[in-house]
């Protein structure tokens, strides 16, 4: 099971939880099971995030592969110089 | 108000121009002459982008008028390389990766040819007030102030051989 | 990496491919392209800081002969509220206000007309025949002023995001962000020792010495093609399309060479006007700001005021770190609060934290990305007060953060935890350094600061062709900023094993290049250099098919070695090995062209960190500060040519040094900019600065196929407070706001 640790600014879509455990093999999928389980979510992490799988941040994420012990942050996307 | 005619040699050869009375050197030759090597970064005489040789002098193009120029001789950018090779100064500069956007690299190069010509061996102090004029944002000024002191060293050591007898 | 690499031509300093034509005055930047016909374009700009316009009137300048086209914010669309994605996350709405005033100016030098006329001069004249009717508002200048109860309102419209319940009223807070972990109580409550203080920066300008520029021209068919400088030319696109309300596939860009950028050429700012001027006129329109209007009207970063409050046990272990931050956003909502808040304590393994940031519209220019946007504002606050407390605690500062710091495995503050980062190692070389060590004279002083910055990865798209004499060419779509190309040479001609001088980079325009996102977020040599990477390998797999073709063995019986197919150990054929040349030679038989290629969004962008030892000698009676050494530190993951990362480090200490020491924007009452100018707005020259010493760690990013890590932004991260530390030791007193400026420093010595 993958380890979902959500931010602050997120708190208020799944209840409160800090953290969950979801079994999912891809980033859209984990977020429909989290919509699942929190309806609403799923939008919110569609848009303008960026997550962090294992440590790798990835801008837009969608079909990005989640392990089985992989740990996902969420986070703002960065702007740059 | 009619234009003032001139005629000048740039780069070692004769050209003749119109401008208007109030028109800078720079912009004659970007627009006029089409040599757009020099480059304008403030049009104040702050940056040296714009750095030309007016007969033996280092001036600021934005600052000089093109009617200034009248039986003068200006030396841009553009004549700095010899035929199809560089000078050893734009060798030096690009060895020493000593530029970034490159877009103050041809003030630097006029600006450093004056210079080794007046004082073919520079401290690096003298180097860096040299320059104090020539600004640049990208790399910290080092690996333009290294490239200087090691072409100064490589140029006069070719004089020297060049003045030895064979 | 576990086992060592050997490289062949990456780590090596070859000359730049586009090296020769900068040298000789011959690449073309952004003010250098000329078309037949071709008329010029500038903008008038609001004299007032804050004003209601009331009436343009535009009818007399229209007259005027030699005056093609002359508009105002009435002559563009509407632009509706919208998200611009992508880098900075702004609003095309702000941005079309921005880009022309609608009903409001909210800065002086705010774009409120433009006219195209035959020559510069004459469209400068007729700019005094424009009437514009204003009905002046106060100027609200100031962080301080802005958040004001009483203030005067930039945008009625404007409340207070990240607040509940939801305010009743606008505000010029434009957002409330905050993180939080542990117990921020608890923690200063197991503290042995609490340190506390504010600080303040002021608005500083990226300082590219090119002014932007661009040359717009479009058809009778509405097809518009645009040359500028910029930092990305598919984002100049999607912006103008976004403004003129043009369709995307109707406006090419071409991005010319750039003459500086550091964030601020990732906006929009004339361009949409050139090609609105160019339709109305039917000429080509070229357009170049001025320094004056460079400074008034583009790019400047946020003034920012932060307070810090640390606490650590005797040990020098912290147990809670707090802030209150605030930065200027300028004119529109968008300053880089929120990754100053979430790099903040980024280097710092605290249990308990609590940030929270403000985004504030002032009436100065919209702030746009400067390197490492908001960090170096945030760092400085923070590496200044890790420095008082190492003074308290009387503890080595590097030694301080090194019982700090965060490494592989651990939690960042932002939330993911690490990957492999060169934290350590930077504080370890500083530390064994010589420049760390050597005697100081009396009224000289040394400082330290750490530096952070995140980078990113994004979209890029990259091709690479074999001619038919086996010579490579690399197109991509990142504007070369410092040295770019030599790097995906190398990376070229390292992953096919054929020489860099066989490796031309072609930087393509819009029609020509896959999509890329900017050249920014230190992304090109990571992003669009594992898009070449991936693109050589392409070309190695095809390279290999026709050789197994030409052999007739099977595709996975061919291997590939320096640049050439040879048959994989242990098969049995009879040949010689097959240069890329000579299967480029026979592609004609084998299949055609070779021609390989790759897009990604890439992710894992690895973290960089730095180390910068400032030493200073302060002048007592003048106040004047001299930096008498600097040494950058800094984590590239890989150094791919390190003379250019090298460069990096030492441009982002300079610019650092300026920002610590002289460079800010200074108004008048009245909310007008007193020193637009490179002689007042002073950056450092040759002579300011000395050598500065580089050491580039490397601790390889995993996710990179040569370990590559961004570079271009974290070096201008610690310098601010390394120079401010270094003038506390020298002085014994801390300044808390910058610059250090001679005047504000003689005050200090003389309070003192
Ligand atoms: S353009 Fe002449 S000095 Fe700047
Ligand atoms: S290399 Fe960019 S200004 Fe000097």
């Amino acid at each position: 099971m993958a380890t979902v640790y959500f931010p602050d600014h997120l708190l208020a879509y799944c209840e409160n939880q800090r953290q969950v455990e979801v079994h999912a093999t891809t980033y859209r999928e984990l977020v429909r099971l989290l919509d699942k389980r929190f309806p609403g979510i799923g939008r919110v992490l569609s848009e303008r995030i960026s997550v962090a799988i294992d440590g790798q941040i990835c801008h837009e994420p969608f079909l990005e592969g989640i392990g089985i012990n992989s740990e996902v942050h969420f986070l703002h996307p960065i702007a740059a110089g | 108000m009619s234009k003032m005619h001139v005629s000048a040699s740039v780069n070692g050869e004769p050209v003749e121009f119109l401008c208007e009375p109030q028109q800078s050197l720079l912009n004659v030759l970007r627009d006029e002459l089409n040599l757009t090597g020099t480059k304008e970064g403030c049009t104040t005489g702050d940056c040296g982008a714009c750095s030309v040789m007016l007969d033996d002098r280092l001036v600021c193009s934005c600052l000089t008028l093109a009617a200034e120029v009248q039986g003068k001789s200006v030396g841009t950018i553009e004549g700095v390389a010899n035929g199809d090779t560089l000078h050893p100064i734009q060798q030096a500069l690009l060895e020493h990766a000593a530029l970034q956007c490159g877009v103050c690299t041809p003030g630097y190069v006029v600006a450093i040819k004056a210079l080794l010509e007046k004082n073919p061996l520079p401290s690096e102090s003298e180097i860096r007030y040299w320059l104090a004029g020539n600004l640049c944002r990208c790399t910290g000024y080092d690996k333009i102030i290294t490239a200087v002191q090691d072409v100064a060293q490589q140029m006069a050591k070719a004089d020297k051989n060049a003045g030895e007898p064979a | 990496m576990s086992e060592a690499v050997n490289f062949k031509y990456i780590g090596t300093r070859p000359v730049r491919p586009d090296g020769v034509d900068k040298v000789t005055g011959r690449a073309n930047y952004g003010a250098d392209a000329n078309l037949p016909g071709m008329i010029h374009g500038v903008v008038l700009r609001s004299p007032h800081a804050h004003a209601i316009i009331k009436k343009i009137d535009l009818s007399q300048v229209r007259l005027l002969d030699g005056i093609y086209a002359a508009v105002s914010g009435n002559d563009f669309p509407e632009v509706s509220s919208g998200s611009m994605g992508g880098e900075g996350g702004g609003d095309y709405k702000d941005l079309a206000a921005n880009i022309m005033a609608r009903n409001k100016v909210l800065y002086h030098g705010h774009a409120v007309a433009a006219v195209a006329a035959r020559t510069r001069e004459l469209a400068v004249e007729a700019l005094a025949l424009i009437q514009v009717e204003y009905e002046i508002l106060d100027p609200v200048m100031t962080l301080d002023a802005a958040m004001a109860e009483d203030a005067a309102i930039l945008d009625e419209s404007m409340f207070t995001q990240g607040v509940d319940p939801k305010p009743k009223y606008p505000s010029n807070i434009a957002s409330r962000i905050e993180f939080k972990r542990g117990d921020i109580e608890q923690g200063f409550l197991e503290a042995d020792i609490i340190v506390e203080s504010e600080f303040r920066t002021p608005t500083v300008h990226q300082g590219y010495i090119e002014p932007h520029a661009c040359l717009a021209s479009i058809n009778e068919g509405g097809q518009a093609t645009l040359w500028c400088s910029t930092q990305g030319h598919f984002d100049v696109r999607a912006a103008s399309a976004k403004v003129l309300n043009m369709d995307l596939c109707d406006i090419k860009v071409i991005p010319s060479e750039i003459g500086g950028g550091f964030g601020g050429k990732t906006v929009v700012y004339q361009e949409p006007v050139a090609i609105l001027l160019s339709r109305i006129s039917g000429r080509p329109v070229k357009m170049v700001m001025d320094r004056d209007e460079v400074f008034r009207a583009s790019g400047p970063a946020s003034a920012s005021h932060t307070r810090v409050k640390i606490g650590a046990r005797s040990d020098g272990t912290l147990t809670a770190m707090s802030c209150w931050m605030a930065f200027e956003a300028g004119a529109f909502k968008g300053s880089a609060i929120m990754p100053g808040a979430m790099c903040i304590f980024t280097p710092y393994k605290v249990a308990n934290f609590y940030i929270e940031g403000f985004d504030v519209v002032v009436n100065k220019p919209k702030v746009a990305a400067y390197r490492a946007p908001g960090a170096p504002q945030a760092m400085y606050a923070c590496e200044s007060l890790m420095d008082e407390l190492a003074r308290k605690l009387e503890m080595d500062p590097l030694e301080l953060r090194l019982v700090n710091a965060v490494e592989e495995g651990v939690q960042a503050a932002y939330g993911p935890k690490f990957n492999a980062i060169g934290f350590r190692e930077c504080l370890e070389v500083a530390k064994q350094h010589p420049n760390y060590t050597r005697a100081l004279k009396e009224g000289q002083g040394r400082g330290v600061a750490a530096g952070f910055w995140f980078n990113v990865g994004m979209q890029s798209s990259a091709e690479v062709h074999i001619n038919e004499n086996g010579t490579v060419m690399v197109i991509e779509g990142n504007p070369d900023i410092g040295g770019s190309r030599a790097s995906m040479a190398l990376m070229a001609a390292e992953t096919l094993g054929v020489p860099y001088e066989k490796v031309r980079v072609v930087v393509a325009d819009t029609e020509n290049a896959g999509y890329t996102n900017v050249t920014g977020g230190s992304r090109v040599t990571f992003a669009t250099g594992m898009a070449v990477i991936q693109a050589a390998q392409d070309i190695i797999s095809q390279a290999k098919q026709r050789a197994a073709a030409t052999w007739e063995l099977d595709e996975d019986q061919v291997d590939w070695q320096n640049g050439h197919a040879i048959p994989m150990p242990g098969v049995n054929a009879d040949v010689e090995p097959l240069s890329l040349a000579r299967i480029a030679a026979n592609s004609g038989r084998t299949g055609g062209p070779l021609l390989g290629r790759a897009s990604l969004n890439a992710k894992g962008a690895g973290p960089g960190f730095s180390v910068n030892i400032a030493e200073v000698a302060v002048d007592r009676e003048t106040g004047k500060t001299d930096v008498i050494g600097f040494t950058a530190i800094q984590d590239a993951g890989k150094a791919i040519h390190p003379a250019y990362v090298e460069g990096q480090l030492q441009g982002g200490a300079a610019q650092g040094i300026g920002w610590a020491l002289n460079e800010e924007y200074i108004y008048d009452e009245k909310g007008v900019m007193q020193n637009a100018g490179f002689l007042d707005y002073r950056i450092p020259v040759a002579s300011d600065l000395p050598k500065i010493d580089t050491h580039i760690v490397e601790v390889a990013n995993t996710a990179h196929p040569y370990g590559v890590r961004g570079v271009g932004e974290t070096p201008i991260v610690a310098p601010l407070a390394a120079v401010a530390n270094a003038v506390r030791d020298a002085i014994g007193v801390r300044i808390t706001e910058l610059p250090l400026s001679p005047s504000r420093v003689l005050e200090s010595i003389d309070g003192a």
